[in-house]
């Protein structure tokens, strides 16, 4: 096989892809958009994958440069590139909204005007109301003036232009569209990234000293940014979204406990697992309680969902079973029945979670049966039964009742979209999810074409339903290649781990960040599709917002970085458990 | 075929994913390379679940099945309004809908701007019931506004389409005029083309103030005088004395032996079945007349016997369905409109006929009732020799004639026939004295109904004029006539009518000016 198409080739596809789409906003923009989009904006997002794209390429070390480092990069530089088009068409066609600091100041006026009349917890509250209402106006101000704009344009293109027409499309402000630091950051770290790692020290960082020190450090990490969050009040609160940081810190912290504990993950000899099961008990609890943790600190269950369905496919892929991922699925799913429990399943919820859980114990059963392995059916099946029952039990404590009160009701949105059970402010919950669909659906098969839809009516579509708003407008066929990047994304990453061995430090690292971001994006488009419970998840490298874009590209750039090592580094750094040998 | 800029990056992307799959070291080594059946189950997985969903919910997601079956309240009752779904709502509200005027250019519906851009109707209630209203997904429109709203989606464009009626607005407004605050309808039709100069109906809406949720309820809950419901040409009303003419067109086109001929003599009373109460004069007897002076004097005894004895209740049933009284009426205008029969009269024949209804055919009582725009269709029709067209909405059509059947000898003989009335001693001889001096020749017959089961108690004056060889059509119906009689009460509005529209010039304008 040979390399059909040359790099720079690809690069410029990649740039005119983004530019055409960039354009074609800008070109529907100037005919419907409220806020008249500048020429400037469709500049500098090009300018953006243009550096990305070249400089990036150039920066990729000579020696050990792969093509599946080089596709890496592209396809994350055409995601980034398309999304920045649909960042800039939702910017310069969507309400304004309140932002963070006038929610602040909002909240401050009610608290001195109403000091010592109502407890804190009353002010928020009403605090709350009073910014859902001026978003509220805002929205509503809004889709009349866009209603205003379209009627005005098709009037005058139909009888000439009339005063009234005029003064419509002429009142027209410009709009400024995202921030041009969405687009120099991402463009920084990534670059950054690719100095430090893969110039000068990617080797060093691997080495055994450094190895153990990055793996302690990112433990450090993770808890202080666990401790921050606490201090801070949880996510709601905070400008930058500090969870996002566990995603480039945890993958560091997997690699180097599956590295030390890799015994009891990878049961090649079944006499160790007869051993020993309990080990693997407690390593999987070990493994368990870190997005769990996070999730009882931060109360994020989105991030709780990615973190652990990245974690699990590690571990599938570490130990090339299907072990952990059955043993996930069907725990999630009992989780679900047991939440969903009273309200919507009443008397069949301990039947249907019983059907799971032996379910799943065949399905182990078989596989284990297929790879001779059945003392880690038996263990496997121990684990889920002991979970379930366990689970089973604390939903019903009061204090993880309170907890699970988020994830309960995603649960049950996801479960019964257009249910009541008597609660009067349900449809509001579900009213966002509703909308994704309809956008979804209004798409059809090639949509409705990049500017023409109305994906301003889906509520936070520049991030938690950035997909819903591209397949509006670029049909089902842009959903499915947005997927399908995303595949080739994540298989690619994985086969870049798989070269620099399964069993390094290294490649591990390399196949926790894909999985990661496959894992993402998964949730948000599931979510968004209304087929995983909504957990409000950006998706990565597409959806506005500071955290999620750095930490996307910091995550492209170790991949690509750490890939294009010197072929026979990986031997040299892998360090094998002494209990290996 | 053209391509848009969005299709070109939907290739775009796809060639770039093509070329990552054929490069050496893509996708395809990649997959090869993956080892571990947990990894390529959930990968296989996943992708064709994926794709699988995403065509699922982009294609066949929102059936009209699944959003009635959350209209239909599976949710809680305040947050489910018409503007549910927020795509169609924003579409239909952000759709442009093209100018209606009137012949004369005379705007009717269009787009006025007050804080922003407003649908408005300049004409206000005199042509509520013709032009409708729209007031997006909050309620469903009615009339043209309403075909113009679904004229877009059948066509898949968002470009206003204009519609340049046939109805004159000064005439409009004659006739709401000449209505004067009584229930009733008055249609005014060109009988050598069927335009539609003007339909006025009383009681009429606001259609700027539909929109309103106060008024609307108000509108909806007037059971009594039924503002919304366009009397000239969605209701009907029993003939009464005005079905005469049709009776007599049914006996001469079968060539019954008319009732003179074997001696009639109107004695004030004729009972058809045995046992039911009798067909009266209301206290005089006309004595010997023949079927003129029966129209004339409008003897109720004679068209009786005509109908019901000497005809037969089926044979003049099977008369008048071939001159559309079973037909729903079809407008000649741009298909759109018929297509959602936004403007279709309703059909005349009474359900549920008994004997006794059978045998008040002849005076338009209890088995049949006529509407309004059918009537005029109908006159104009006689008026034309027997070529009967259908009523025309929109300016600039070519006539349309109706299948219905007429021959000319016949409709030479009603016109005879429709002289009677306006001879001295006529029933509408008193109204239009002296109209001859204006040149204009009339033709018309009253119509006195009796009280009706539902409260109605109508009252018609079915007419055209004639001058210059130009001919106009004049209906009035009047729902309540409060003890009047037709020709005291309709014929003067008809004369108001006619004198109008030579006022207006359209006695001495070419038939088929401004085509």
């Amino acid at each position: 096989m040979s390399r059909a198409v040359s790099y720079p080739v690809l690069a410029l596809l990649v740039i005119a892809l983004v530019a055409v789409a960039n354009v074609a906003v800008y070109q529907a923009g100037m005919e419907w958009f409220v806020g008249q989009p500048s020429l400037w904006i469709v500049i500098r997002n090009v300018l953006a994958v243009a550096v990305i794209v070249l400089a990036g390429g150039a920066l990729i070390p000579r020696d050990g440069r792969t093509r599946s480092a080089e596709l890496v990069l592209l396809l994350a530089a055409a995601l980034f590139g398309i999304g920045s088009a649909v960042q800039f068409r939702l910017g310069a066609d969507a309400p304004r909204q309140l932002s963070n600091n006038e929610i602040a100041a909002v909240r401050d006026s009610m608290m001195s005007a109403m000091h010592g009349r109502a407890s804190e917890a009353q002010i928020r509250e009403e605090a709350a109301s009073v910014v859902r209402q001026r978003n509220g106006a805002l929205r509503r101000d809004f889709e009349q003036s866009r209603i205003d704009t379209r009627l005005a344009r098709s009037l005058e293109a139909a009888y000439g232009p009339t005063p009234d027409t005029r003064r419509i499309l002429e009142s027209r402000p410009r709009s400024s569209g995202d921030s041009i630091l969405f687009r120099v950051l991402p463009v920084l770290v990534l670059l950054g990234t690719l100095l430090l790692f893969g110039r000068t020290s990617a080797a060093t960082l691997l080495s055994s000293q450094w190895r153990l020190a990055g793996f302690y450090g990112s433990i450090a990490v993770c808890l202080l940014t666990l401790v921050y969050l606490m201090m801070s009040g949880g996510v709601r609160g905070a400008n930058f979204a500090p969870q996002e940081l566990l995603k480039l810190t945890l993958p560091i912290a997997w690699a180097g406990l599956l590295i030390h504990y890799r015994a009891a993950f990878v049961a090649n000899t079944r006499e160790r697992f007869a051993r020993s099961p309990l080990v693997l008990w407690l390593y999987t609890l070990l493994l368990l309680s870190s997005p769990l943790l996070s999730f009882i600190v931060v109360r994020d269950f989105g991030q709780f969902l990615v973190i652990s369905i990245a974690q699990t496919l590690l571990l599938g892929y570490y130990t090339r079973s299907a072990l952990y991922v059955v043993l996930f699925v069907a725990a999630t799913l009992a989780t679900s029945m047991l939440l969903l429990g009273d309200t919507l399943f009443t008397g069949t919820t301990l039947l249907a979670t019983l059907g799971i859980v032996v379910g799943a114990v065949v399905v182990l059963g078989a596989l284990e049966r297929f790879q001779r392995r059945e003392s880690l059916w038996a263990s496997a099946s121990g684990v889920l039964v002991l979970y379930v029952a366990a689970a089973f039990v604390l939903v019903r404590i009061p204090f993880v009742m309170r907890l699970l009160a988020t994830p309960r009701q995603r649960f049950l949105l996801w479960a019964d979209l257009y249910s009541r059970h008597g609660n009067p402010t349900w449809w509001d919950s579900s009213r966002q999810i509703v909308e994704a669909l309809y956008a979804l659906d209004a798409g059809g098969a090639a949509g409705r074409g990049l500017g023409y839809g109305t994906p301003f009516l889906i509520p936070k579509a520049s991030s938690d339903f950035v997909f819903a708003a591209m397949v509006e407008e670029m049909g089902s066929a842009g959903g499915i290649l947005v997927i399908l990047s995303f595949i080739a994304l994540v298989v690619i990453g994985l086969r870049i781990a798989t070269k620099m061995g399964r069993d390094t430090f290294g490649g591990i690292l390399v196949a926790g960040y894909t999985l990661l971001v496959a894992s993402q994006a998964f949730v948000h488009i599931a979510g968004t599709m209304n087929i995983l419970p909504m957990t409000g998840i950006t998706l990565p490298l597409v959806s506005s917002g500071m955290s999620s874009l750095l930490v996307s590209w910091g995550i492209v750039g170790a991949i690509v970085a750490l890939s294009a090592r010197p072929a026979n580094a990986g031997q040299r750094l892998t360090i094998r458990n002494d209990d290996e040998r | 075929m053209h391509i848009t800029l969005t299709q070109i990056v939907l290739i775009l992307w796809g060639l770039l994913l093509l070329a990552v799959l054929l490069q050496y070291g893509g996708l395809v080594e990649s997959l090869r390379a993956l080892k571990g059946i947990g990894v390529k189950l959930v990968a296989g997985l996943v992708t064709v679940g994926a794709v699988a969903a995403v065509i699922y919910r982009s294609t066949g997601y929102m059936t009209p099945e699944r959003e009635g079956w959350i209209v239909r309240g599976r949710t809680p009752a305040d947050s489910v309004s018409p503007g549910f779904n927020t795509k169609a709502r924003f579409r239909s509200l952000a759709q442009p809908l093209g100018r209606v005027t009137d012949r004369n250019g005379t705007l009717l519906a269009g787009y006025r701007f007050d804080e922003h851009l407003k649908r408005t109707y300049p004409a206000g209630n005199l042509t509520a019931h013709m032009v409708g209203y729209w007031t997006g997904p909050l309620r469903d429109g009615m009339g043209i506004e309403k075909a113009l709203t679904m004229l877009n989606d059948s066509l898949h464009d968002d470009l206003p389409h204009d519609v340049k009626l046939a109805l004159d607005l000064r005439l409009q407004r004659d006739a709401m005029r000449a209505l004067g605050g009584r229930f009733g309808a008055i249609v005014v039709m060109d009988a050598s083309t069927g335009e539609v100069l003007a339909a006025a109906n009383y009681p009429t809406f606001n259609p700027d103030s539909v929109w309103y949720d106060e008024a609307w309820t108000r509108y909806v809950r007037d059971t009594i005088s039924r503002p919304l419901t366009s009397r000239a040409i969605k209701d009907n009303f029993s003939p009464g004395s005005s079905i005469k003419p049709f009776i007599a067109g049914a006996a001469l086109q079968l060539g019954t032996p008319l009732p003179e001929q074997s001696g009639f003599v109107c004695t004030g009373t004729y009972t058809p079945v045995r046992g039911t109460s009798e067909i009266t004069e209301h206290g005089s007897a006309h004595g010997r007349v023949d079927m003129a002076r029966a129209m004339r004097y409008s003897c109720n005894v004679y068209f009786s016997y005509l109908a019901y004895g000497l005809v037969g209740f089926r044979p003049a049933k099977t008369y008048l369905d071939s001159i559309g009284f079973d037909e729903r009426l079809r407008w000649n205008s741009a298909a759109f409109l018929n297509e959602y029969r936004t403007l279709l009269p309703a059909r005349s024949w009474v359900k549920g006929r008994d004997e006794i209804a059978k045998s008040r055919l002849g005076i338009g009582q209890a088995s049949v009732k006529s509407n309004p725009i059918h009537v005029a269709v109908l006159m104009a029709g006689i008026a034309n020799g027997g070529i009967f067209h259908s009523p025309m909405l929109e300016r600039g059509r070519a006539p349309d004639t109706l299948r219905w059947h007429m021959s000319q000898t016949i409709a030479r003989k009603l016109e005879a026939l429709l002289r009677e009335p306006l001879l001295p001693g006529g029933t509408a001889a008193k109204a239009f004295a002296g109209i001859g001096s204006r040149g204009i020749e009339v033709f018309g017959k009253t119509g006195t109904a009796d009280r009706e089961p539902d409260g109605r108690e109508p009252s018609w004056f079915i007419s055209y004029g004639r001058k210059n060889g130009r001919t106009f059509a004049v209906v009035v119906a009047i729902q309540n006539r409060n003890g009047m009689f037709a020709g005291d009460l309709n014929a003067p509005m008809a004369r108001r009518m006619y004198e109008a529209l030579d006022g207006y010039g359209y006695y001495s304008e070419p038939a088929g000016a401004h085509r």
